[in-house]
């Protein structure tokens, strides 16, 4: 008896260390900062998420994209005038992030993405509509031009319809956020 | 409220203006885009006040006395938030700054717990204020 005793100890030894060392793991497990990325595709991320304007001046883009979020109540993080990005943050919850590039020589395409905490986890956000009337609609107004449909190719324009009416996409596993 | 005109055509000169103006409040400056007319800053403040801080202990004694516990919470410090951009109006013309404000209140516990956007007017004013000052001294100097 006391041969199978003497057996067990170094295996509850053992059992102990690694029962500490997951405590260990666990108490230093922080919370997650990557954001849940989107169930959409790519393609159907890339439609929700950009338009076409007819306009060739980024300069004027690059204004009314930071008017845009200014009006919105965000507050700006960093603003690269060459590359034409404009990052903005609203009351700690909502990182927006808005890229202008040329497409063509008459035309640019502002993409936006989005990022919302709720409690300590951060989720893309991949709504349709918030990017329409949160974003699109009021920066279309400020740039006082029409927005359109930005991705070039065929499947992207058939997920979402025109860009002029506020899309209709159910959202899946996206967040809402409102502005 | 939060914007005004500046008869000036230099926007990188009232930009040097502006960003002073906020370093004379006490804001660190945290993005900078002269080619955007951008500026960004912030600063921390203090924001614990004595009535709140009363009326929580207060409430939290009342509790212990029904037999409730309650963990008391005020506001401790609080992050302030600027952004400052600077438009033309019109072609080598005049320049219009809209300036916009907003805060994080971190409570006594460390945790960040209530956030705003700041609608004081004074706030502005004073900012607008100190620009004004900055710019007089520059004229005469």
């Amino acid at each position: 008896m006391k041969q199978v005793v003497r057996r067990m100890r170094p295996i509850r030894l053992y059992a102990v260390a690694v029962l500490m060392l997951t405590a260990t793991l666990a108490a230093c497990q922080v919370a997650p900062t990557e954001p849940l990325p989107s169930k959409k595709s790519a393609v159907e991320l890339r439609a929700i998420q950009s338009r076409a304007f007819d306009t060739a001046d980024r300069e004027v883009v690059l204004r009314a994209m930071i008017a845009t979020l200014q009006d919105l109540g965000y507050s700006l993080d960093k603003v690269e005038a060459s590359a034409g990005t404009v990052t903005a943050t609203k009351l700690a919850r909502l990182k927006m992030t808005a890229a202008s590039y040329p497409r063509g020589t008459t035309q640019t395409i502002v993409r936006a993405n989005a990022v919302v905490a709720i409690g300590p986890q951060k989720y893309q956000v991949d709504d349709a509509e918030f990017y329409q009337l949160d974003f699109f609609g009021p920066f279309s107004r400020t740039l006082n031009l029409q927005a359109m449909n930005a991705p070039g190719d065929e499947a992207a324009s058939a997920t979402t319809g025109p860009a002029q009416q506020p899309a209709t996409a159910p959202a899946t596993s996206a967040q809402t956020p409102r502005s | 409220m939060e914007t005004r005109r500046f008869e000036i055509a230099d926007r990188l000169s009232l930009l040097s203006s502006a960003t002073a103006a906020l370093q004379d409040l006490g804001y660190t400056v945290t993005e900078s885009a002269p080619a955007a007319g951008v500026v960004v800053g912030s600063k921390q403040r203090d924001a614990e006040e004595a009535g709140q801080v009363a009326g929580q202990i207060a409430l939290t004694i009342a509790l212990a006395a029904l037999g409730a516990a309650y963990n008391p919470t005020w506001d401790k410090t609080q992050s302030i938030h600027l952004t400052l951009v600077i438009s033309p109006v019109g072609q080598n013309g005049p320049q219009e700054i809209r300036v916009s404000f907003d805060r994080y209140i971190t409570n006594n516990h460390g945790e960040l717990w209530r956030t705003e956007l700041v609608d004081d007017p004074l706030i502005y004013q004073q900012f607008y204020d100190r620009l004004n000052q900055g710019l007089t001294i520059e004229r005469h100097t």
